[in-house]
C-alpha cells in the first residue's frame, strides 16, 4: 500500500502561492501519530544566518519523517468490493461499513456499485479494499485499472481534491431524471396552490400589461414624431443617432444608441463533431449534505468541467452553446496543469440586464 | 474637490490629506446636451422642421443654435483626434469620461498641478507619488527594524550592506533624484535650462527668447471615442489636417483606413474600406456595445485588455470589468485570424490563466466580448441566427446593399452581433 497519508495531502498545496518549504515550521506537534503539521511564518529572504539554516533543516525533517509514517487502519471498519473492467467499469461493494455511502455510490438491484473515482478515493483513504481475481489490489495497480476510458488522471484530481475539500461531487445524471434549474420565467408559470390568488395574480398582470403597453404606445408616437428621418438622407448626409436636444432624458439617449444586438447561441454543437468539453461534475456544497438526497441531488452548486492544460484550449464560442443550455448560465472549469488545479468560472453574461447608476 | 484614487492599501493612511469629492458635481454623463424647452413646443417644432423644411420657423432655429459642437483635429499618425480648446477638453472629461490629457496620466490635470497655490487639492498624478515616497519610506523603516532585531539575536551575522542607501535619510522624488527641475512648471526660463546644461547652445533665438514658454495640454481622443462622440451623439466635429470638416462619412472611412494601414502595409491584403473585419468596426462595436447601456469606456491597455468598463466613472470606483475583444468569423467558423487582436488568449490555458491572473490582481473581472462578423451586409437584417440569407435575391443586388451598407455607418453596424462571456477565478475551498 501506498503510504502516503491523507491528512498530509489535506494540508499541502495551497493553490495560491508558491509551495514554500519554509512554511513547516514544528510547532507543537502533536506526539505520536497522526499529528497534522501546522504552517508557519514565511521568512522575508534568505539572509545567511545559521538560525534560519536551523529552522529549514528541521522543518525539512519534519516533513519527511511525517510522510514516511505508515498509515494502518482497523479490519472491521474496512469495506471491500469487486472490481469490474470493461465495458461496466465499476466496483460492486460486498462489505459495507461506515457511513461513506450516504453521498457516494449507486444502488442497481439493491446492490451498491462505485464508479472508478469513488472507488479510487475510498482505496486512498484505507476505507475500501478492492479485489480483482480474488486478489486484493494494491494502489499503484488500482491507479493503471481504473483511470481509463471516462476517467482521466486530470478528472481524478480534479474529483479528489473537491472531495477532501469536503464537497459532495456526482457524475452528471442522465437528462431525464435531471432536475435543472428554472429560470424565473418558469417559476412565474408554476403550479397555482391557491385559486384565489391566482385570479388576482392575472387580473394585476393584465392590468400591467395593458398599461405598459399603453405608455409604450405613447412613447413610441412620440419617438415617431420628434425623429429625423435617416432613411431619407443620401449617402452624404449621415446624421448622428442622436441628435442634439432631440431627447429629454439621458435614458432616452442610451436607449436611443442601443443599435447592437446580442447574440444567442444556438449552435447545438461545435463543428458537428463532439465538443471536447462536457460537464464532468456536479458538486454539491458541504453544508447541503444533510440535504442531499441520492435520488433527487437538486440544482448543483457548481457544474464542473475538466480541461487539461497541456492538451487542450480554452473553449471556443461554438462550445458554450453545448454547457450553457437548460438554462445553465455558469459553468466552472477545472484546469489542470501537473499537480496544480486552478478554477475559472464562465458565466454567460447578458450586459444588457445589469443596471447601471447612470451617475 | 477632486477625489484621486486611492487603493486599498495605504487607505488607513488617508485621513491626514483631507479631500473633497467632487461626485456632486459629475451630474452629466454624456457631453450631448438635453433638451430644456417645453416638451409640447419641442415636439411641434421638430414635426415642422422634418416635415416642411421649407416653412420659416423661428423655434428651429434656436434649437439649432443653442447646440454646443466641439472641434477635434484628426492626426492619422498617431491614429487619434486632438482636442485643444481648454472649455471643450473640461466637458468631454466631466461628462463622460472621454479622451486623456496628453501630459497628465489620465485626466487632463497639467496645469492644475502647476499652479502653486496653498492648501491646493492634489492631483491624481501627486497623490500616487506621494504614496510611492510613503512606500519607500515604510519598507526602508522595516528592513532597519528587522536588521537591527536579528542582529542582537544571532552573533555571527554579516554585516547588513543595503545597497539602495545611497545616505540619505530623506526619501527624495525621482524628479528630484535625477536632477531635474519639476516638469511641472509652467514656465520654463532660458536660465533654467542652462543651470542643467552648460554646454546648451539657445541655437534658435527667435523661439528662445527670455519669455516665459506656457505649456498648453491637449487632450487626445481614441478613433473610437471621437467617433461615437461625431456619430452618436453629434457633439463633435473633426478637422482633417487641412483644417477642412470631415463629415462622418469622412470620419468612418478615415478611422478605418487608419487601423490598418500603421500596422501592417501590405499591398496585397484588401483595401481596409472593404474589410468586413476591419480592426476599427470591431472594436468600435464593442466601444458603442458598452457605452450605450450606460458604461465608462476607458483604454485597458494598462491590465493587458482592450478595455475597461467603469459603472459611473474613474472618478468614483474602480473599474469592475476588463473587455477583450474576440472577432467571431461565422463564414469558416472562425478559423481566421485577425492579427489586431488577441486570440492568442482563447489558444491556450497558460495565456488564459496569465490574463485572468492580472485581473484578480487589480480586482476586475475578465469579459470575452465576441463580436460576430457577419457573412455579408446585404439587406434585409436578419434576426434570426442562421448562416444563410433568407430572401434570395440577385447577387448583383446583393452586392449594391452589401457596399452601400459598407459605407453607411448606421447600417453596417447594426449587422453587428455581440456575445459576452465573464471570466472569474474561483477558489472552491474559500466558497464553501
Amino acid at each position: 500500500m501506498d503510504e502516503v497519508s491523507e491528512n498530509c495531502e489535506e494540508t499541502t498545496v495551497d493553490q495560491e502561492g508558491d509551495f514554500d518549504i519554509l512554511t513547516f515550521a514544528t510547532k507543537e506537534r502533536k506526539s505520536g501519530v497522526g499529528g497534522i503539521l501546522k504552517r508557519g511564518v514565511k521568512d522575508f529572504e534568505p539572509d545567511g544566518s545559521n538560525r534560519q539554516n536551523e529552522l529549514l533543516t528541521e522543518s525539512l525533517n519534519a516533513l519527511q519523517d511525517f510522510l514516511q509514517e505508515e498509515r494502518s487502519g482497523s479490519s472491521r471498519q474496512i469495506c471491500k468490493a469487486t472490481w469490474h473492467p470493461a465495458p461496466i467499469n465499476k466496483a460492486h461493494i460486498t462489505t459495507i461499513h461506515g457511513n461513506h455511502f450516504h453521498n457516494m455510490g449507486h444502488t442497481i438491484k439493491g446492490e451498491i456499485w462505485l464508479y472508478p473515482e469513488e472507488a479510487l478515493l475510498l482505496m486512498e483513504r484505507g476505507a475500501l479494499v478492492i479485489d480483482y481475481d480474488d486478489v486484493p489490489m494494491s494502489i499503484q495497480h488500482a491507479y493503471t485499472m481504473l483511470i481509463r476510458e471516462w476517467l482521466t488522471l486530470e478528472k481524478y484530481q480534479v474529483y479528489a481534491y473537491l472531495k477532501r475539500i469536503g464537497y459532495t461531487v456526482i457524475r452528471p445524471l442522465p437528462q431525464d431524471s435531471l432536475q435543472t434549474s428554472t429560470s424565473p420565467q418558469e417559476k412565474l408559470q408554476g403550479t397555482i396552490i391557491n385559486p384565489l390568488s391566482s385570479y388576482t395574480a392575472l387580473l394585476l398582470s393584465r392590468i400591467t400589461f395593458i398599461s405598459t403597453s399603453f405608455s409604450r404606445l405613447i412613447s413610441n408616437f412620440f419617438n415617431f414624431l420628434s425623429r429625423s428621418d435617416l432613411h431619407d438622407l443620401h449617402e452624404e448626409e449621415i446624421n448622428s443617432i442622436v441628435t442634439s436636444e432631440s431627447c429629454y432624458t439621458y435614458e432616452q439617449v442610451f436607449t436611443k444608441l442601443q443599435i447592437i444586438q446580442r447574440y444567442d447561441i444556438d449552435l447545438p454543437t461545435y463543428n458537428g463533431q463532439e465538443s471536447p468539453y462536457n460537464i464532468d461534475f456536479h458538486v454539491y456544497k458541504p453544508s447541503d449534505s444533510n440535504k442531499y438526497k441520492k435520488k433527487n441531488p437538486g440544482v448543483p452548486f457548481f457544474r464542473v468541467v475538466v480541461a487539461c492544460a497541456e492538451s487542450n484550449q480554452p473553449p471556443a464560442l461554438s462550445m458554450f452553446g453545448n454547457l450553457f443550455k437548460d438554462g445553465n448560465s455558469s459553468v466552472l472549469f477545472a484546469v489542470v496543469d501537473g499537480a496544480n488545479i486552478s478554477f475559472l468560472e464562465f458565466k454567460d453574461m447578458n450586459f444588457k440586464n445589469v443596471n447601471v447608476k447612470i451617475v | 474637490m477632486r477625489n484621486g484614487k486611492m487603493s486599498s492599501q495605504s487607505s488607513t493612511k488617508k485621513e491626514n490629506i483631507k479631500l473633497n469629492t467632487r461626485k456632486s458635481s459629475v451630474t452629466i454623463p454624456l457631453p450631448n446636451s438635453v433638451s430644456k424647452t417645453s416638451f409640447l413646443t419641442n415636439i411641434f417644432t421638430t414635426f415642422l422642421a422634418n416635415r416642411f423644411p421649407f416653412l420659416p420657423y423661428y423655434y428651429a432655429n434656436n434649437i439649432q443654435r443653442s447646440c454646443v459642437k466641439t472641434q477635434g483635429s484628426f492626426d492619422a499618425n498617431s491614429n487619434s483626434v486632438i482636442v485643444s480648446e481648454k472649455q471643450a477638453i473640461h466637458r468631454l472629461w466631466m461628462q463622460g469620461f472621454f479622451g486623456k490629457g496628453n501630459l497628465s496620466r489620465s485626466e487632463p490635470t497639467f496645469e492644475w498641478r502647476n499652479e502653486k497655490k496653498e492648501n491646493q487639492p492634489l492631483s491624481a498624478e501627486q497623490i500616487t507619488q506621494n504614496r510611492r515616497i510613503a512606500r519607500v519610506r515604510r519598507k526602508k523603516n522595516k528592513k532597519n527594524a528587522s536588521a537591527s532585531a536579528s542582529i542582537t539575536n544571532n552573533e555571527d551575522r554579516k554585516e547588513i550592506v543595503d545597497v539602495n542607501d545611497k545616505g540619505n535619510t530623506e526619501p527624495t522624488s525621482l524628479i528630484d533624484t535625477l536632477g531635474l527641475p519639476d516638469i511641472a512648471s509652467t514656465s520654463v526660463s532660458i536660465e533654467q535650462i542652462k543651470e542643467i546644461d552648460e554646454n546648451y547652445k539657445d541655437d534658435d533665438d527667435n523661439i528662445m527668447q527670455n519669455q516665459a514658454i506656457s505649456i498648453q495640454e491637449h487632450l487626445q481622443l481614441t478613433t473610437e471615442e471621437a467617433f461615437f462622440l461625431c456619430f452618436g451623439l453629434g457633439c463633435l466635429e473633426v478637422y482633417d489636417a487641412n483644417d477642412n470638416l470631415m463629415t462622418t462619412l469622412d470620419c468612418w472611412n478615415a478611422f478605418r483606413t487608419s487601423s490598418v494601414s500603421n500596422i501592417t502595409p501590405n499591398a496585397l491584403q484588401d483595401s481596409p474600406l472593404t474589410q468586413l473585419d476591419n480592426p476599427f468596426i470591431l472594436r468600435y462595436v464593442v466601444y458603442h456595445y458598452f457605452r450605450s447601456l450606460g458604461w465608462v469606456v476607458r483604454g485597458g491597455m494598462k491590465f493587458g485588455c482592450d478595455y475597461v468598463l467603469y459603472e459611473k466613472g474613474p472618478e468614483y470606483k474602480h473599474a469592475e470589468y476588463c473587455v477583450i475583444v474576440l472577432p467571431y468569423y461565422l463564414s469558416t467558423n472562425n478559423s481566421m485570424n485577425n492579427n489586431h487582436f488577441r486570440h492568442n488568449v482563447m489558444t491556450s490555458w497558460q495565456l488564459m490563466s496569465n490574463l485572468s491572473r492580472v485581473c484578480v490582481q487589480v480586482k476586475k473581472s475578465l469579459v470575452l466580448c465576441y463580436v460576430i462578423i457577419p457573412l455579408s451586409l446585404s439587406d434585409p437584417i436578419s434576426n434570426s441566427q442562421s448562416h444563410e440569407q433568407i430572401q434570395p435575391s440577385t447577387s448583383s443586388d446583393n452586392d449594391q446593399h452589401h457596399n452601400n451598407n459598407l459605407n453607411n455607418p448606421f447600417k453596417c453596424i447594426k449587422h453587428y452581433k455581440v456575445k459576452e462571456v465573464v471570466i472569474k477565478r474561483c477558489m472552491p475551498e474559500r466558497v464553501k
